[in-house]
């Protein structure tokens, strides 16, 4: 049905997707997992004529896709949902439905300003259709509300009721259960399997909630930095040594000594937190503590919620209860100027530096909230200790490497001497030298003395340097303890793996 | 009876300018619909205007022949100029079709057979209430069944997220380049119409004022559907009139009712009366 034969797709000098082989069969469940950044979506986005791949071909049904765009891969019978779900917001559910037998439909313009016969009829049975389709989703009593005022669970579904409305021969999910609470993910696996029998459909789907994966797929493939590194059926390829590492990250071999501190006095308290996004809640009721002298890890897999919990503490996202203090003092709901002059910096995922200010411009930014007059000598001594930011001060930041920009993240949210540094996946996407280095500064600047909250998917590597870690699962601490401890339990291997 | 016929009389030309404006504010809102910010309208809608007044004045042909000509030849250089605009969104757009206004009013100013700065005087008095009413009922109605149409939904689609609209499989090339020229078709003939009742054209009908205007027109009636440009259009062209008892405050309170309006409704001044029945149409 779907052959994918050495695609390859490179953005700059990165490897996104590189020479990976799969085929999926006539009625095949296939799924395709990897942590983040392993280039799932981009092999989407190259099936979906969203990208072209920079060598390879897909063939579909025996017919090359190569260089069509989306929408005659679309006309061939290839339908997609949407990672960050792109629903027409302002449409109720039934007209997303109904757009989405376009391609079924044939009526003119003409045919319209007449009403003729053949318009009558066309509209009649898309409406009729559309209903159907929202039953089969589960959605039949919500066809008149406007897409965006949809929970979040319910937004996925009506883009599978949108995607199915093509009446498509191969349907991509990606991450389908993204966001659904367990309930909602067993429905989901009921209808992916009603959709292989009664509908006939193969499906390829990207999905970090193992439990869906192992539960209704016939075969998997694994994707990590863009190659493939296992395939085969579910049972296989959860214990593969190498999978296993792809997802908790490689240990170094020469194990850091975290010291075991105590810790001094509480720096940051996080008490009963609960937060969310418009409908759904991520958090629920969470509570962590970072020391004076600590470095506190999070680890848990993709969708935890663990950038909402440090977006939530730098005051990006309301807390809905619980409280947030520093040094004792609460900062919950506070304003995030305020939050950062409180002491809080900030190093986002994705790094976010400014791409089109120079590193200094960058590093001035940092200081922005700083009135004394230390900043030029703070500007000069950070220069020295990020050597390769000295050599590259009047560089713009966003032709930096991605390792760079790592650094100038970090070294920008120093710039404001915060009393809690909290760094959001300063891993991704980074060769493992890079991530080596990465973690050395992370630990020099824990050792002159700044405490740290580190959110990290690699977890073995997190684990080595931190000296306390916690364990979040879909919105909940399900353990906690001293780093070295948690190495190697099973409780970190479930939160990722099923 | 004769109290209509009187107050037609005396305000014959506001009454014909509102129609117009409200086909103006149409030819914008498709575009619209699909997610485009042109503002090439005027433009357009000058090329109509001299096509139809060149036809009817100078080779004394009937209005019909001289609209339809007029609003074709606007068509054609819609989509010419709708194609390579495909490459651009929001603002960029905006000024691209902006900088076409501008190319528009420049060669209007030189050419001979425009009549150069001074325009084209003496055209004949052609179009009355019927002619401009008739052509809004029509276009109206046109757009009334193309939001119920396939390719309303198309548009509406592309609007919302044009990756979204590929993956389901529409031609966004091919619907954009739709939508521009139905826009040039409306404003094609909206500017032939007003001409034979103006009797005047020159190249100021494709300034950058003007463009402006019919963004406003549809950003004040609301561009939910089509009625709320037909409002907008005739609303606006009305209200500094109306306001005339004001005197020198008169465009003071314009402006203002115009900021009222972007703040407080910021989807046109239709909102309130048209949410309930928005809802009950699909």
């Amino acid at each position: 049905m779907l052959e994918c034969d050495d695609v390859s797709r490179t953005f700059g000098g990165l490897k996104a997707v590189d020479r990976v082989s799969f085929t999926v069969g006539e009625g095949e469940i296939f799924g395709l997992i990897g942590p983040n950044g392993a280039g799932k979506t981009t092999l989407f986005n190259i099936i979906t004529g969203l990208l072209l791949p920079t060598a390879g071909r897909v063939r579909f049904r025996g017919n090359d896709l190569n260089g069509l765009g989306p929408d005659d891969v679309a006309a061939r019978g290839v339908a997609r949902t949407f990672q960050n779900i792109r629903l027409f917001r302002e449409m109720s559910a039934l007209e997303n439905v109904i757009v989405g037998q376009h391609l079924r439909t044939r009526a003119s313009l003409l045919d319209a300003m007449v009403a003729s016969r053949a318009y009558r009829v066309e509209e009649a049975r898309v409406r009729v259709r559309a209903r159907e389709l929202l039953d089969l989703v589960g959605l039949g009593g919500r066809a008149g509300e406007l897409g965006r005022h949809l929970p979040y669970g319910d937004q996925r579904r009506l883009e599978i009721a949108r995607a199915l409305a093509m009446e498509p021969r191969l349907l991509l999910l990606d991450e389908p259960a993204a966001g659904m609470n367990p309930a909602e993910t067993q429905a989901l696996m009921v209808l992916i399997s009603r959709l292989r029998h009664e509908m006939g459909l193969t499906i390829l789907l990207i999905e970090h909630d193992m439990k869906l994966v192992m539960g209704v797929c016939d075969r998997i493939a694994v994707l990590n930095f863009g190659k493939k590194i296992a395939d085969g059926a579910p049972q296989e390829v959860r214990h593969d040594p190498a999978v296993v590492e792809a997802y908790l990250g490689s240990r170094t071999g020469e194990a850091r000594t975290a010291p075991r501190t105590a810790g001094g006095e509480p720096v940051l308290d996080v008490e009963a937190v609960s937060a969310g996004y418009g409908p759904v809640e991520v958090l629920h009721r969470v509570s962590i503590r970072v020391r004076e002298g600590q470095i506190v890890t999070l680890v848990g897999a993709n969708g935890a919620g663990k950038t909402t919990l440090l977006r939530t503490v730098s005051g990006l996202v309301k807390p809905r209860a619980g409280q947030i203090r520093l040094r004792g003092a609460a900062i919950a709901g506070a304003r995030p100027d305020r939050i950062v002059a409180a002491g809080v910096a900030h190093v986002p995922e994705g790094r976010q530096v400014l791409a089109r200010m120079t590193v200094l411009e960058n590093l001035r930014a940092g200081a922005y909230q700083r009135r004394d007059r230390a900043v030029e000598r703070d500007l000069e001594a950070m220069l020295e200790r990020f050597p390769v930011l000295g050599e590259r001060r009047a560089q713009v930041a966003g032709t930096l490497s991605g390792g760079e920009q790592q650094m100038l993240a970090i070294a920008r949210g120093l710039m404001s001497q915060p009393r809690l540094l909290m760094l959001d996946e300063p891993s991704l996407g980074l060769a493992p030298i890079v991530v080596e280095r990465i973690f050395e500064i992370i630990q020099e600047l824990n050792a002159r003395g700044v405490p740290i909250l580190l959110v990290e998917q690699n977890a073995h590597l997190a684990l080595e340097v931190a000296h306390w870690g916690y364990v979040l699962e879909t919105g909940r601490i399900v353990k906690d303890g001293p780093a070295d401890r948690l190495r190697g339990d099973e409780a970190v291997r479930r939160a990722y793996l099923g | 009876m004769t109290a209509v016929l009187s107050f037609y009389n005396a305000y014959s030309t506001l009454i014909l300018f509102s129609g117009v404006a409200a086909l103006l504010a149409l030819s914008i809102y498709v575009t619209l619909m699909a997610g485009q910010l042109s503002l090439g309208n005027a433009a357009l809608a000058t090329i109509g205007g001299y096509t139809a007044a060149i036809l009817t004045r100078d080779h004394h042909a009937p209005l019909g022949l001289a609209l339809a000509s007029g609003a074709l030849l606007a068509t054609v250089v819609a989509v010419i100029i709708g194609f390579p605009s495909l490459r651009l969104r929001g603002v960029y757009l905006a000024i691209a079709t902006l900088a076409f206004g501008e190319v528009v009013r420049v060669a209007a100013l030189n050419l001979k057979i425009t009549g150069g700065a001074l325009g084209l005087v003496g055209i004949p008095a052609l179009a009355g209430f019927w002619h401009v009413y008739g052509v809004l009922a029509v276009v109206a109605f046109f757009f009334y069944r193309l939001e119920r149409s396939r390719v309303g939904r198309a548009f509406a689609a592309i609007r919302e997220d044009e990756t979204a609209a590929q993956a389901i499989g529409i031609r966004v090339t091919y619907y954009k380049v739709l939508a521009f020229a139905i826009a040039g078709f409306v404003s094609g003939l909206a500017g032939g119409l007003s001409v034979h009742f103006t009797y005047v054209i020159s190249p100021a009908q494709a300034s950058f004022a003007e463009a402006v205007n019919i963004l406003t027109y549809a950003v004040f009636g609301g561009t939910a559907t089509f009625l709320g440009p037909v409002v907008g259009g005739i609303a606006l062209t009305v209200l500094p009139e109306a306001l005339r008892f004001l005197k020198e405050y008169r465009l003071l309170l314009n402006g203002a009712i115009l900021v009222l309006v972007t703040i407080y409704l910021p989807q046109g001044i239709l909102t309130l009366p048209l949410g309930r029945w928005r809802r009950a149409r699909m």
